[in-house]
Order: C-alpha cells, then sequence, then structure tokens
C-alpha cells in the first residue's frame, strides 16, 4: 500500500492525512487510493516563513506532511498569540476551501513540508465520495474542539497546568499520525515561540519548564521532548483526550 | 544575549537555576513585569496574607538589578457566620 507519491516521515509510509482520517472512521481502499493520487504539490518552509497568506484568496488548500506550523495574530506593539499549532495529518486551510479567503496567516514553526492541493480537485474528489465530506467535516469540528479547549487552558489555568496540557495534546496528536518516539516527540520549538502559544512571558514559560522537569514529568533536551512520568502529566492538566475524537466509528 | 535570572520568594524560596537569554536590563524589567503579573494570576485568588511575594532579578554574575515586592496585609478579618 506505499503507492503514495508523498514523501512521509512516519515509519509506514502512509499520507499522513489518511492517519489522521482513519483515527476518526475507517476508509475504503478506493477512498485512499483517490486521497493519495490528488494532485498534491510538495512545497517546503523555513522557520518562519509564511505557508499561507492573511487577505488572500487561495484556490489550493495544504495538508502538513511534517514540521510544525502556527496561525498567530499580532498587535500593533508586537505582543504575539499563536492561536492554532498545526501538526503532521492537519488540514491547515481546508476551511478556506469554503470560506475562500483566510482571515490570518499560517506561518511554519519549524522547517516543515506541506502538500498542497487544488480546490478544483477536492471537489471533485468529495462529489466521488460523500463520505469523504463528512470526515472532512468531521476533522475541521476536530479542529473546533481543539480550540475551544485551548481557550478555556488559556483562561482558566495555570501557567504549568496550560504547559502540562499542551505536552499531552502534542503527544497524543503526533502519535496518531505515528510521530512519537517511545515516550517523546520531536519538539523544535524555541522558548519565545512557547510563550507565544501559552500567552506567557518567556520568563514565566521559562519557570513552568524549571517546574515541569523538577517533579520528573518531563526531560527536553535538543529539541526532543521526553515525558517521563505520563499519568503525572496527565493528572497535573487534567489531561482527557475526548475532545479530540480519536476513536474511529461510522460517520 | 546576556543571561538573567528571576528569582522568586513567596514564604518559600524559588531559585531561577536556569535563567533566559534577553536583550538587555531593560527587556529583563519588562519580561519581569509581565511575569509577576502573571505569576499572581496563578495564584487564583489565594494570595496568602501577611507573606511577602518578591521576585527579584540577577545578572549572570548574580548581581541583582530589581526588586518588585507585592506586600499583602489584610487589616480587618470579619469571621463569617454560618449563613454568609
Amino acid at each position: 500500500m506505499r503507492g503514495s507519491a508523498l514523501p512521509s516521515e512516519n515509519a509506514a509510509g502512509i499520507h499522513p492525512l489518511i492517519l489522521l482520517l482513519e483515527r476518526r472512521d475507517r476508509l475504503s481502499p478506493e477512498e485512499r487510493r483517490a486521497i493519495e493520487n490528488l494532485p498534491w504539490r510538495i512545497r517546503s518552509f523555513d522557520p518562519e516563513e509564511d505557508l499561507v497568506r492573511q487577505k488572500d484568496r487561495p484556490t489550493e488548500s495544504c495538508v502538513m506532511i511534517d514540521g510544525f506550523a502556527s496561525r498567530v495574530k499580532s498587535s500593533a506593539d508586537g505582543a504575539r498569540q499563536i492561536t492554532t499549532f498545526y501538526v503532521a495529518g492537519d488540514f491547515v486551510d481546508l476551511n478556506c476551501f469554503v470560506l475562500k479567503r483566510i482571515d490570518h496567516s499560517v506561518t511554519a514553526v519549524s522547517r516543515c513540508r506541506a502538500g498542497f492541493v487544488s480546490h478544483e480537485a477536492l471537489t471533485a474528489l468529495i462529489e466521488r465520495f460523500p463520505h469523504l465530506t463528512r470526515l472532512f467535516w468531521t476533522i475541521t469540528e476536530v479542529d473546533a474542539a481543539i480550540l475551544r479547549n485551548w481557550i478555556f487552558q488559556l483562561g482558566r489555568r495555570n501557567a504549568v497546568q496550560r504547559l502540562a496540557h499542551l505536552f499531552c495534546e502534542m503527544s497524543r496528536r503526533l502519535e496518531t499520525v505515528g510521530l512519537t518516539r517511545g515516550t517523546g516527540f520531536v519538539f523544535p520549538v524555541n522558548q519565545p515561540t512557547l510563550s507565544d502559544m501559552l500567552g506567557l512571558s518567556i520568563v514565566h514559560t521559562n519557570r513552568s519548564v524549571q517546574e515541569l522537569r523538577a517533579r520528573g514529568l518531563i526531560t527536553w533536551q535538543r529539541q526532543l521532548l521526553e515525558i517521563g512520568d505520563w499519568r503525572g502529566l496527565a493528572q497535573l492538566a487534567e489531561f482527557d483526550p475526548d475532545y479530540l475524537y480519536l476513536t474511529p466509528e461510522p460517520r | 544575549m546576556p543571561r538573567y535570572y528571576f528569582h522568586v520568594r513567596n514564604g518559600q524560596v524559588r531559585d531561577d537555576r536556569e535563567g533566559v537569554d534577553l536583550e538587555d536590563d531593560q527587556e529583563a524589567w519588562h519580561q519581569a513585569t509581565l511575569a509577576c503579573g502573571e505569576m499572581l494570576r496563578d495564584l487564583a485568588g489565594s494570595l496568602p496574607a501577611d507573606v511577602e511575594w518578591r521576585m527579584s532579578g540577577t545578572d549572570a554574575e548574580g548581581r541583582t538589578l530589581f526588586e518588585i515586592h507585592v506586600q499583602a496585609e489584610r487589616l480587618r478579618t470579619t469571621a463569617r457566620t454560618k449563613e454568609g
């Protein structure tokens, strides 16, 4: 079942979008083949480079193949908040397929690759497979659930809990697309970017990382984040993966 | 970029062992003021009375550059009635 023209970091060489979808429902062999055979155009990005620019009217949407990207909102005085964090498999701007324009930019956090596919090809795909329409709707709803959860974290959780939750979520989302290594994962994010995700100062972000380390919950060296005590971390974060909808069922 | 350390005392000592690389003293001060607000918020309404909360910022040589104190005092404590 290799067939895919898409290079992929996960060991099985399966298109990460297929892995992401199959965690929500089974795909037929025809559906899998149709996704693999879409006219994917792979592009590489350096950190800070835009995958999609605000106010663009994209005629294509992209799926993350590897690396990390984010949606960032900035204020006039330079304060930044990362609102969404994308990992392999995420259909970054599927919403533009229907919204027709994008209201804020998507920027690479690390070196990354994304597969772009025209809206024309997507239209043909979902007209042929209405089931895939429902699945694309499902993953858009999962994105919304992730956002709701993140609003709660930003609004009502303290720094250490927020950070613990972020690591738990990253671990589960990367596991979905086969990118965890044992109890760890590659997390090539510097502390200023991490603080923009958490909505915290660099100082408090740094202290929170130190605290998780001191409690023996994580280690983080050379971009490898290792969760030493999953139960402890999940308990501190009150992490419940329900909102990620990782159980396949007919949709 | 020089490294700065931000130590917090709040009844107990929580020393900053790693520090953070920042542009200059001004940025260190700016970061400290942001972090103080966030840390007080993290106390989630349970700032203890009569305990001083303090952050001190030092440079890599251990020289103290600034201190931020929050002094919380309760001047009247009314016992709550059962119904209250």
